[in-house]
């Protein structure tokens, strides 16, 4: 019964995207470009060393778009995250929201860049001060940026909304403090608040990975279901690569503060290119039982952005590294000029 | 009556002391009505021990001891509670302030910080009280700005480890500005141990007080325990009373809210409640 629904909702969410996916063709508005991203980090007792969780990132982002990043833990997604926000300061390079430059946004109006790019955290359990209640969580948003002229008015936004997303009774849901919540409520508040300023888009960093199993797929329904309705775009971050498929339109790749292959989300998990993706691909067995690989052995230490190797950023732990790709680096490149962007010059051979 | 008794052997030391704190309020409340003379009155019967008629007997002014330390217990609330907030506003604003923002402005206030605790508060206060003369209110604003550093240490850890947290950054993502933060979520997030501390800190107000009084420096207008003592000190020999009781004043207070803090702290911090259950 529950896997019949999600099967159907699987289906759906396949037709919604490549319907989304001709709309965005048509807008084709870029509301986020990312170039040559770097961020490092001291690190605290050892200051000499330099942790580069950021290395060089490039994408763009459409409206209504939803961009997946995938990678292993401690390749930088959540970094990209902050970074992309403005909750921490790029070391290098330039993101422009709305063809704008995020520092001087934050400079000129502090308020405005936040209306602009939201977030949503990845412990909903620790999103909110537990001694305020979620009505004035909500509520006091909304003063904060002067949406709603009365505090009568506020309310009723706030109880409108958290009806819509089904969290009734919504006078009940108002009037309760954060920890008296389920995991999956509080991250649909969570959610329902960065979605209150009507964002450009949203940085969603692995927003299901504590919740439930149970309650997984309602919450990132719902995030996509109020993105699309108020056209934002997200950056949804995961190391889930079934759900980032099911939400994404495409997926970029990351590994040690770089992307190593980005296209649409069924090219880049159907037939990936770069063998770290093939790696990644294979060895997660839940990604699409049809489409079953040969796992590829990945040999090695895993990756630590203090110490990233010379040429390319794979290459000491790569099957068909050469002495070239040790030495010299490669750049993100449209191999078969698709939009499919690979980091390999093998990239083509090994197909 | 059961939930009383659960209470108790619970958190012995915190009902305890609130207790003794308790029956301190009102004998400072109703001081007036429960003292047999007036404080200040003078009368023939001088250097007169324990009897019915004075039950602590009479200074060498032939003043009443036990009204005296009656009206004591006024000063040394008023003192020891006024100044222990004085110190616990200033800590916890500078505190939460080098916490919360770090960096430079951390740098600064650390520094501000390990200044006045190298200085001997208690040197200080003697300066201070030299240079400007001696009253209730300046002794105890003297007393507050000497005592903060202690909470200050402990507000900017709790705003160190509170600024990670999940919600700051959430706060922060959603447009509050720094202040805001810090009052709405810094500062009543991380105040409990301030709270503990506090109460240990009127203990040590109380104390400092009648250091001042004992070496003459207090208000010498007002009745306070240190002045008594201080007063008797001549007389140890030949009229014991007149400090003894003052001292017994002093240490029950103090015992009070040393208990008060200690138990709130055993509340507030599960590693200790732990190690003094077992
Ligand atoms: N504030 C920081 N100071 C030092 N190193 C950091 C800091 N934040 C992240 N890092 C390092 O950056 C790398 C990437 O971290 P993160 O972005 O959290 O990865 P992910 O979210 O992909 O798991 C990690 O090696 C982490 O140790
Ligand atoms: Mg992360």
């Amino acid at each position: 019964m529950k896997a019949d629904k999600m099967q159907s909702f699987a289906q759906d969410m396949a037709a919604e995207q490549i319907e989304k996916a001709q709309e965005i063709r048509k807008s084709d508005k870029t509301i986020l470009q990312v170039t040559s991203l770097k961020k490092h980090y001291r690190q605290k007792n050892k200051r000499n060393v330099l942790v580069r969780s950021l290395d060089g990132v490039n994408f763009e982002l459409k409206k209504g778009e939803c961009l997946g990043i995938i990678g292993e833990s401690g390749c930088g997604k959540s970094t990209l995250g902050r970074v992309l926000i403005g909750l921490e300061e790029a070391t290098a390079g330039e993101i422009l929201i709305d063809w704008e430059d995020i520092n001087d946004l934050k400079k000129k109006n502090r308020k405005e860049l936040r209306r602009k790019a939201q977030m949503v955290f990845q412990n909903p359990f620790d999103t909110f001060d537990n001694r305020i209640r979620i009505g004035d969580i909500l509520t006091s948003t909304l003063k904060l940026h002067d949406i709603g002229k009365t505090s009568k008015t506020r309310k009723q936004i706030v109880l409108d909304s958290l009806k819509q997303v089904g969290l009734l009774p919504e006078e009940d849901f108002f009037k309760r403090y954060p920890n008296e919540l389920s995991g999956g409520q509080l991250q649909r508040i969570s959610i329902l608040r960065s979605m209150l300023l009507k964002p450009e888009f949203i940085v969603a960093d692995e927003p299901v990975s504590m919740l439930d199993v149970s309650v997984r797929a309602e919450v990132i329904h719902m995030l996509r279901r109020m993105a699309e309705q108020e056209n934002t775009a997200v950056v949804f971050i995961s190391h889930d690569i079934a759900t980032t498929r099911y939400i994404a339109d495409r997926i970029a790749v990351m590994y040690l503060g770089k992307i190593m292959e980005m296209g649409t989300a069924n090219e880049v998990i159907t037939s990936p290119m770069h063998p770290y993706t093939k790696a990644l691909i294979s060895n997660c067995g839940d990604a699409d039982p049809r489409h079953k690989m040969e796992p590829l052995k990945v040999k090695g230490e895993p990756p630590s952005p203090m110490n990233i190797p010379e040429g390319c950023s794979f290459s000491d732990r790569c099957p068909y590294a050469t002495d070239r790709c040790r030495s010299e680096e490669q750049t993100l490149h449209d191999f078969k000029e698709d939009g499919h962007l690979v980091r390999c010059r093998f990239a083509l051979q090994h197909n | 009556m059961k939930k009383v008794k659960h209470l108790i052997h619970r958190y012995p030391r915190l009902i305890f002391g609130l207790c003794m704190a308790f029956v301190l309020v009102i004998v400072a409340v109703l001081a007036p009505l429960l003292s047999p003379y007036n404080p200040y009155d003078l009368s023939d019967d001088m250097m007169v021990g324990p009897s019915a008629a004075h039950w602590f007997g009479t200074d060498k002014l032939g003043r009443d001891i036990l009204s005296m330390i009656l009206y004591g217990s006024r000063t040394s609330l008023i003192i020891g509670i006024s100044s222990a907030m004085i110190a616990a506003v200033i800590g916890t604003i500078i505190g939460a302030i080098a916490g919360y923002l770090g960096g430079k402005a951390d740098l600064i206030l650390g520094e501000i910080i390990n200044i006045f605790m190298m200085i001997p508060s208690f040197f200080l206060i003697l300066i201070i009280v030299a240079l400007f003369g001696s009253g209730l209110f300046k002794v105890m604003i003297v007393i507050g700005l000497t005592s903060w550093t202690g909470n200050a240490k402990i507000m900017r850890g709790q705003a160190l480890s509170l600024r990670s947290r999940t919600f700051v950054k959430a706060s922060e993502a959603v447009g509050e500005n720094r202040m805001k933060i810090l009052i709405k979520h810094i500062i009543p997030n991380g105040i409990f141990p301030i709270v503990s501390n506090t109460t240990m800190g009127i203990a040590s107000a109380i104390l400092m007080e009648s250091s001042l009084a004992f070496l003459g420096l207090g208000d010498p207008n007002t009745v306070s325990w240190g002045q008594l003592i201080a007063n008797g000190k001549a007389y140890l020999t030949s009229g014991w009373w007149i400090s003894f009781f003052g001292g017994i004043a002093i240490i029950y207070t103090v015992v009070a809210f040393f208990f008060i803090g200690d138990g709130l702290n055993v509340i507030l911090n599960p590693k200790i409640r732990n190690v003094t259950n077992v």
